[in-house]
């Protein structure tokens, strides 16, 4: 298109807005076309994305990047649901009680499916354990075993203690209980002896008793000695009949679990082990609900009613994979810390936590595990510890569940520590590109954790084959979204608005989702409007909406430029004024404001002052520009005498930051004509960057520019006289309101593509610029023969000035 | 017979051996059913204090085993100290049982001491033995003196705790067999005992065995029915003692010393004996 412009000729209205003919659109509706593609102009990112989804090496994990709306969620998602499909379920994961170590919950990783029917058996079991063991109890065997082991220890003691007792009566001593003991009494006919009658007896008789009682006394110590031997005997001998009555009692249980499980030796393992823990707590059972040795931490009555060394014969089952098929692909939301490794969950019990590996809660990582994982890389950074914890289970490919406390080792006591389990996931992270540079710079673990980028358009060139695309991207959104079939007019402005959207009409924007909102809003308004199929005039009431929605601000600018708060005009000519534009953004509405700039010129030793840049409301790239501009003078007007001019800048009325170079074009006409002392036409503005050799230059914004002076000056009434001036590179971006493009058609209202500044002042003067001739002049009253005429001026009021005052020239 | 009549008081002579402390728990109950006084015993056994006088006796303690020379202020001491325990527990039953009672201390020979508190309408409670018989099976000497001596009631238990179900009552038509039976009825609740109807041959089985239905009837229980006929009280004992495996309830005969039987039953036995 740009190459069909003439520079200084007002464009034609065809070129203000290259329109999408609905002739070329092969279909009525889109209801004829099948749901096609999603992946509009992402050719790249899909590449990348199915090359890190592809490779199975340590560190190919994806970061795809982009800006927000260009639909990366959902490829992302869409492809990795089509590989996934494909895949094997993974294993299913589970923790177990470590009978050895019961602060360190096992980890068992099965079959997918087998995690929950392991889970269904092991609560049979519990179930199954009281009336086995009751049975056992209870039965006519044990209980006479039992007793058989009761009477010997009993028939022992009484026996000895018979014994003792029938040796004592036969020599007259009779065994008493004390309340702490027992004595030996001397008798006579069956009564104890008084100690009067004790010391009527002969010498030799008292001495003989003594000695006996002696002898008794001794052996009666001994034998309280050897009791408490006897009943540990006993009760080791009961223990062992306990063991292997209990045993007997679960062996069918236990015999049926491992026939089941037998191709499983890490199951067939723990059910080994809960054998030997039910024979050893098997009283437990039927007792209270006391824990025994070696219980779960913090175990006692069941909160969550059960025993919590019943508990622990139970299977927390974390990932189920039974009902799924193919590789799970998961997207965490909220992807904090625990959220991603998971967590132990405690229970508060008599004013303290408790808690056992029941309470082991998976993470994102375990759900994805075997499969793909896809999360937003802002909102992992933004959750403490999360970015970190994520690394350390790639690179360790572990999950490790620990708490916060426990990754920054200020924790020191444990509650539980679970078994690591093996990590095989492939992390895709969602993000702007400004983050995934930030990453590459900042964290050097990043390139090695995450060596695919997915890079994602912004947009893609407009071709037929690509406006082809888009309609059916449309048709594919409109069918998913069950929306009304867009006709072709629809279709056609559908594409004429992506063009909008990316800001230049030989690109349509990839960015989806603001198709996919106009596609909506376009259905609405067809609906509103009774429509079975949504036309070309429900996608221009849709668009119009959305800008009415959104244009307060502007509203209010434009109503203070009418009231004349805001000074800028729309006819007549000034000197040293002339109407720049700018563009601003609040929130996804862009819109353009024209503004007053104006020049001041004096003798002076060649500084062009940017007023905004003193005060510090102008950024970088403006004071850039401005300095350009002191070139370019230079260059031109003062190749062999000194520059002597002292000149001032402004964006009048301008109370914010001024940032950008767009300006620089507007702000070197309005120098131009203050130095020429040539009024520029009102009428008229500009927008363009200027390089030193007076060339006009591209700039961003373009139609919402024109638009801006456009609406001023319609609200004033246009005259025909009204336009804007812009750098020709920037035609090929012109996709204008369709008012702007009806009025540049009647004659009312023009844009004026210019190549360099002399074009540019041509237009605002109605002068022409001039070229040097032959003897190095210009043409007498060209613009460029006042500037230098003015500048040469200038320069000798300056030199008498300084010859004046001893100042050197410059 | 009204219920608060059918025991004046339950007497619990203990000593805080395990035997009696079975026996205070099945006192307590029986008293709380059948609304009658708990009346505590604690004998501070005068042989004790005699022995701890002789000077050469020793205390062999049971737990440590070690060899301490008795004293007998230590053993007043002692002795004070084990009945201030026995009435703490026999409060603390007595009390959660909403039971009256009594306690009293008593000084001399166990079986004379326990006997003087005792009278013909009373029930004793009695552990089959005492501290006196460490580790032996059978009836202490003690308890075999006093159920020997008095000729009252008692309610006979062994370590371990007791309980009523399945109950077997004799029944032979005498007086004490009435006031048994009508003892069972109230034990038993909703349990069915059995009733051993003894008598010399046939047809007076039959008709005690009518009479021995009417009398529970009366009182709402129903009764399963076995007849020992033509056999000898020997037999009848042994019998007995082995069918039963609950609670005995034993009409005794005037005089009669039941204290080999109780000696060799394995389950609690309650004694009846007629009041006149």
């Amino acid at each position: 298109m740009a190459h069909s412009v003439k520079a200084g000729e007002p464009l034609a209205a065809d070129e203000l807005y290259r329109s999408s003919s609905p002739d070329s659109i092969p279909f009525a509706t889109t209801a004829e076309l099948d749901a096609a593609t999603e992946f509009f102009g992402q050719g790249r990112a899909l590449d990348a994305v199915r090359f890190g989804i592809g490779i199975a090496r340590e560190g190919y994990n994806i970061f795809a990047l982009g800006p927000s709306g260009t639909g990366r969620h959902f490829l992302v998602e869409q492809v990795l649901r089509q590989r996934a499909g494909s895949g094997p379920a993974p294993q299913d994961q589970c923790y177990v009680h470590n009978f050895d170590e019961p602060h360190r919950p096992r980890s068992m990783r099965l079959p997918a499916g087998v995690a929950v029917r392991f889970r269904k058996d092991m609560e049979r079991l519990v179930e199954e354990l009281r009336p086995a063991l009751s049975a056992a109890l209870e039965s006519e065997e044990y209980r006479t075993r039992r007793q058989v082991i009761e009477e010997q220890i009993k028939e022992r003691q009484e026996k000895a203690f018979g014994e003792l007792e029938e040796r004592a009566k036969a020599q007259s001593f009779a065994l008493l209980r004390t309340p702490m003991g027992l004595v030996l009494a001397p008798l006579r006919e069956g009564e104890i002896l008084s100690p009067g009658e004790f010391q009527k007896l002969p010498e030799t008789e008292r001495r003989q008793k003594e000695e006996q009682l002696a002898l008794l006394q001794r052996d009666l110590q001994e034998l309280i000695r050897k009791v408490p031997q006897w009943e540990h005997e006993a009760r080791e001998r009961l223990r062992e009949l306990n063991r292997e009555i209990t045993g007997l009692a679960f062996s069918h249980l236990m015999r049926e679990l491992r026939e089941r499980y037998r191709e499983r030796a890490e199951i067939v393992a723990y059910l080994d082990a809960v054998e030997r823990d039910l024979v050893e707590n098997a009283r437990n059972l039927l007792a209270s609900d006391e824990p025994p040795a070696g219980a779960p931490h913090g175990a006692s009555a069941g909160v969550l009613g059960e025993p919590p060394w019943l508990r622990r014969y139970r299977v927390n089952v974390l990932v189920d994979h039974g009902a799924s098929s193919g590789a799970p692909v998961v997207y965490e939301a909220n992807p904090s810390c625990p959220n991603l490794i998971g967590r132990v969950e405690h229970l508060a019990q008599m004013g303290a936590l408790v808690t056992d590996f029941t309470l082991i809660k998976p993470g994102a990582l375990h759900r994805a595990n075997g499969g793909y994982l896809v999360l937003d890389a802002l909102r992992v950074l933004l959750e403490p510890f999360a970015w970190e914890a994520l690394k350390r289970a790639l690179q360790s490919r572990q999950l490790r569940i620990e708490s916060v406390g426990q990754l920054l080792s200020l924790v020191s006591t444990v509650s539980l520590e679970p078994e690591p389990v093996p990590l095989d996931v492939k992390v895709v992270l969602i993000g702007d590109r400004r983050l995934y540079y930030l990453l590459c710079e900042a964290d050097p673990d990043f390139s090695r954790l995450f060596k695919v980028a997915a890079d994602f358009e912004d947009d893609v060139e407009r071709t037929p084959e690509s406006e082809a695309d888009y309609a059916r991207l449309v048709a594919t959104l409109a069918c998913r979204e069950r929306l009304r079939p867009f006709d072709r007019g629809a279709v056609a402005r559908m594409i004429e608005q992506g063009s909008r959207a990316a800001g230049d009409a030989e690109k349509l924007s990839a960015r989806t989702q603001g198709i996919l909102d106009l596609l909506r809003e376009a259905d609405y308004w067809a609906g509103e409007a009774g429509r079975a199929a949504v036309t070309r005039e429900d996608v221009e009431h849709a668009i119009d909406a959305q800008i009415a929605r959104s244009d307060r601000v502007r509203g209010r600018l434009l109503e203070e430029v009418l009231r004349e708060t805001l000074l800028v005009d729309t006819d007549g000519g000034q000197i040293g004024q002339v109407n720049g534009l700018s563009v601003l953004q609040l929130g996804g509405f862009a819109f353009g404001h024209p503004s007053r700039i104006t020049a001041r010129v004096r003798p002076g030793k060649g500084e062009i002052v940017d007023i905004e840049r003193e005060v510090e409301l102008g950024g970088p790239i403006h004071s850039k520009g401005v300095l350009i501009l002191a070139g370019f003078i230079g260059g031109r007007y003062a190749r062999e005498r000194p520059l002597s001019l002292s000149a001032s800048l402004v964006f009048e009325q301008s109370y914010g930051g001024v940032e950008g170079d767009s300006a620089s074009a507007a702000e070197l006409f309005a120098l131009l004509s203050a130095i020429a002392e040539v009024p520029l036409r009102q009428s008229l503005a500009v927008t363009g960057s200027v390089n030193q050799h007076g060339r006009l230059q591209a700039i961003g914004g373009v139609n919402e520019k024109i638009e801006g002076f456009f609406d001023l000056c319609r609200a004033r009434g246009l005259t025909g006289a009204q336009g804007v001036l812009i750098p020709v590179a920037n035609v090929k971006h012109l996709m204008l309101r369709r008012d702007v493009v009806e009025a540049a058609r009647a004659g009312r209202f023009r844009v004026y593509p210019v190549e360099s500044v002399d074009g540019g002042m041509e237009i605002l003067t109605g002068l022409p610029a001039g070229e040097r001739d032959g003897g190095g002049g210009y043409p007498e009253g060209s613009i460029n023969s006042r500037v230098e005429s003015r500048l040469a001026r200038l320069a000798q009021i300056w030199s008498a000035q300084g010859e004046k005052s001893g100042r050197k020239a410059p | 017979m009204s219920e608060s009549e059918v025991f004046g008081r339950v007497l619990i002579a203990f000593d805080l051996s395990p035997h009696s402390l079975t026996a205070l728990e099945a006192a307590v109950e029986v008293a709380a059913l059948f609304d009658a006084e708990l009346l505590g015993v604690f004998v501070e056994d005068v042989d004790l204090l005699r022995l701890a006088d002789l000077g050469f006796a020793s205390e062999i303690r049971s737990f440590s085993a070690t060899i301490q020379p008795l004293d007998a202020e230590r053993m007043r001491l002692q002795l004070r100290a084990a009945a201030e325990r026995a009435r703490r527990t026999l409060a603390v039953s007595a009390e959660r049982a909403r039971v009256p009672w009594s306690f009293h201390v008593a000084r001399g020979p166990v079986a004379a001491a326990v006997m003087e508190k005792v009278g013909g309408r009373d029930l004793i409670s009695l552990g089959r033995l005492g501290w006196s018989a460490l580790g032996r099976a059978g009836l202490g000497r003690t308890a075999r003196m006093i159920l020997g001596a008095a000729q009252v009631s008692a309610l006979v238990l062994r370590q371990g705790g007791w309980a009523v179900a399945p109950l077997c009552a004799l029944y032979d038509g005498s007086k004490a067999a009435r006031r048994g039976l009508d003892v069972a009825a109230r034990l038993a609740r909703r349990e069915t005992p059995t009733v051993v109807v003894v008598a010399g041959d046939d047809r007076a089985a039959e008709r005690l065995e009518h009479e021995a239905a009417e009398l529970l009837r009366s009182r709402g229980v129903r009764a399963r029915f076995r007849r020992l006929v033509g056999v000898d009280r020997k037999t009848v004992l042994a019998a007995v003692r082995a069918g039963a495996p609950g609670l005995i309830v034993l009409p005794a005969e005037a005089g009669e010393d039941l204290g080999d039987f109780l000696a060799e039953a394995e389950t609690p036995v309650l004694v009846v004996r007629d009041v006149e």
